[in-house]
């Protein structure tokens, strides 16, 4: 259980996160969605008590993360697959962090085994692509077998095989009860990772909700086909949809959902060969929720 | 603690720098050996030289080698992490700042309590080997017990500095930076007590570094301006600063 209250962090004149509110609850991945700068990292960094907020707080399990005594059993993260020392191996690298929190080196062992480095364990990490770094990063956080989960853009870097495989264990540590919160500035990765996801934009909550609630407020319309389009246009229009006809004579309707609309054509008499709700896509959804808060984007068309 | 400590000490040794600055001093060792033995056979072929030697002392060159080495080693310490940004693995880890600034400082002061020593004691006997029963000034006056006070003093003066080290490059974080302060607090600063009025110079000179083991020690020397307690209260006053200001700076910054 992750609780962020009222979270606010200043950097000088620049706010990188405004009164930000939102709880991460076990059982499910909870992915962290915004765009590059909108306050993610800082977020993060501020639940594991690298950051110290500016006010509000952030607790782990009903607790800072400052009072941990031994915070690697409770809390794994991931921040920065390149926040380790290139010139140890990727085993002592494990065995510094293990040690620190009382954990042997079986564990560390166990650990290389599962996060696929077993054979580089005795390699230098300074000759680690950002792939391996990142399975690194992942193993330190699994080190002390934590009920929480925190991974920063855990992705970045990772070939097709490895990003599967990050799914697969993020799921597996959520189906385990865990509490997994994941960021990303990729609608596409979260959405098949993802059941909950907290957006936020130049540091501000957007929305918090869940990933079906989600395509359900970007429900678009309903594509009907039919042969007698003019005539369930016209009904439809009467009943208070509104109607567009696409080049093939299909009918995009909005205002009134698939149900009503089979049974309205079943009432006029309509045959109707395809009633297909459509959704923006969630990659469009997000992009129209974000669209506001974007920190940096390309000046198009100022080039020319 | 215990577990802070064990993962700062298993960080220090598994790391290919912290095992080259320790061979460091051990060059310099040599060299100083070396150097003494060249001395010792010149002032054996040139009798009408000898009122122009000075004393034949390895550790003259082992000392200062030794004082930038392990101040090296100390500022890696903490500078290293924060240059490949494992302090925020470090921290997440071990929450407790302060504890962890106490665990580093606690390593770097047991490695430079022994290398320190081994490395003044080691001086100390090859340069009374090399030199023998040669007259003062290029032997030794006196008897080996007479000595040992200084050697040690010698041999603390490395951990005081290197602890001092460890400070800056807390506040610092960067090497380059830290190492360039450190480098004015030995050698720079101790030339500027030199170009000042003998009245002001010699104070500041008394509390340089570099010139605090002689007056630990209480050997009467000509400059000494602090007492045997007035030696101590300055070494340790140099550690607390320093590293007050690192705790005090890790402490409230974002990592």
């Amino acid at each position: 259980m992750i609780e962020v209250r009222e979270l606010t962090k200043r950097y000088g004149d620049t706010v990188a996160v405004r009164e930000l509110s939102f709880t991460v609850k076990p059982g499910q991945v909870t992915g962290f969605l915004g765009p590059n700068g909108s306050g993610k990292s800082t977020t993060m960094r501020a639940i594991l008590g690298l950051d110290r907020p500016t006010s509000g707080v952030a607790m782990v399990n009903g607790r800072p993360y400052a009072t941990l005594r031994k915070p690697l059993h409770e809390v794994g993260a991931l921040l920065d697959a390149g926040a380790v020392h290139g010139g140890r191996t990727a085993e002592m690298h494990l065995r510094c962090v293990a040690r620190s929190n009382g954990i042997g080196r079986a564990r560390v062992t166990d650990v290389l085994e599962r996060v696929g480095l077993a054979g580089v364990a005795r390699k230098r990490i300074g000759g680690f692509s950002l792939g391996m770094r990142q399975r690194l990063g992942i193993g330190a956080a699994l080190l002390g077998d934590p009920g929480v989960l925190m991974f920063d853009e855990p992705v970045n870097g990772l070939d097709p095989e490895g990003i599967r495989w990050i799914r697969e264990l993020m799921r597996a540590l959520a189906a385990e009860g865990r509490t997994v919160l994941v960021s990303s500035h990729l609608m596409s990765e979260m959405a098949l990772t993802a059941d909950h996801v907290v957006v936020i934009g130049r540091g501000q909550l957007i929305t918090e909700t869940s990933m079906a609630a989600l395509s359900e407020d970007f429900r678009r319309d309903v594509l009907v086909r039919t042969p007698r389009a003019d005539e369930l246009r016209g009904a439809l229009s009467t009943a208070g949809a509104s109607v567009h006809s696409g080049p093939d004579g299909e009918l995009a309707v909005r205002g009134m959902d698939a149900v009503a609309i089979g049974d309205l054509a079943l009432r006029a008499g309509i045959a109707v060969h395809e009633l297909t709700p459509r959704s923006a896509s969630l990659e469009e959804a997000y992009m129209e929720l974000t669209d506001e808060s974007v920190e940096y984007r390309a000046q198009a068309g100022r080039a020319s | 603690m215990n577990d802070v400590l064990a993962s700062e000490w298993l960080k220090l040794r598994s790391l290919r720098s912290s095992v080259n600055l320790l061979i460091g001093p051990l060059a310099g060792l040599v060299a100083g050996a070396v150097i003494t033995a060249l001395m010792a056979a010149d002032w054996d072929s040139s009798p009408e030289m000898r009122d122009k030697f000075a004393a034949g002392d390895a550790g003259l060159l082992a000392q200062p080698v030794t004082q930038v080495c392990l101040a090296t080693l100390a500022i890696l310490v903490i500078t290293g992490e924060y240059a490949t940004g494992m302090i925020r693995t470090s921290l997440v880890a071990a929450p407790n700042r302060l504890q962890v600034l106490a665990a580093k400082a606690l390593v770097v002061s047991g490695v430079t309590l022994v290398a320190g020593q081994v490395i003044s004691f080691a001086g100390f006997w090859a340069s009374r080997l090399i030199v023998g029963d040669r007259p003062p000034p290029f032997g030794f006056s006196g008897s080996a017990a007479d000595a040992v006070p200084l050697v040690v003093a010698d041999g603390l003066v490395i951990t005081v500095i290197s602890l001092v080290a460890l400070g800056l490059g807390t506040v610092i974080r960067s090497t380059a930076g830290a190492l360039v302060s450190v480098f004015v607090l030995l050698f720079v600063l101790p030339m500027v007590a030199m170009a000042l009025p003998s009245s002001v110079g010699n104070v500041l000179a008394s509390l340089m570094l570099r010139n605090l083991a002689p007056q630990l020690a209480g050997v009467p020397q000509s400059e000494a301006v602090l007492s045997q307690p007035g030696a101590v209260a300055v070494a340790v006053g140099y550690v607390v600063v320093a590293l007050g200001a690192a705790a005090v700076v890790l402490r409230r910054r974002d990592a």
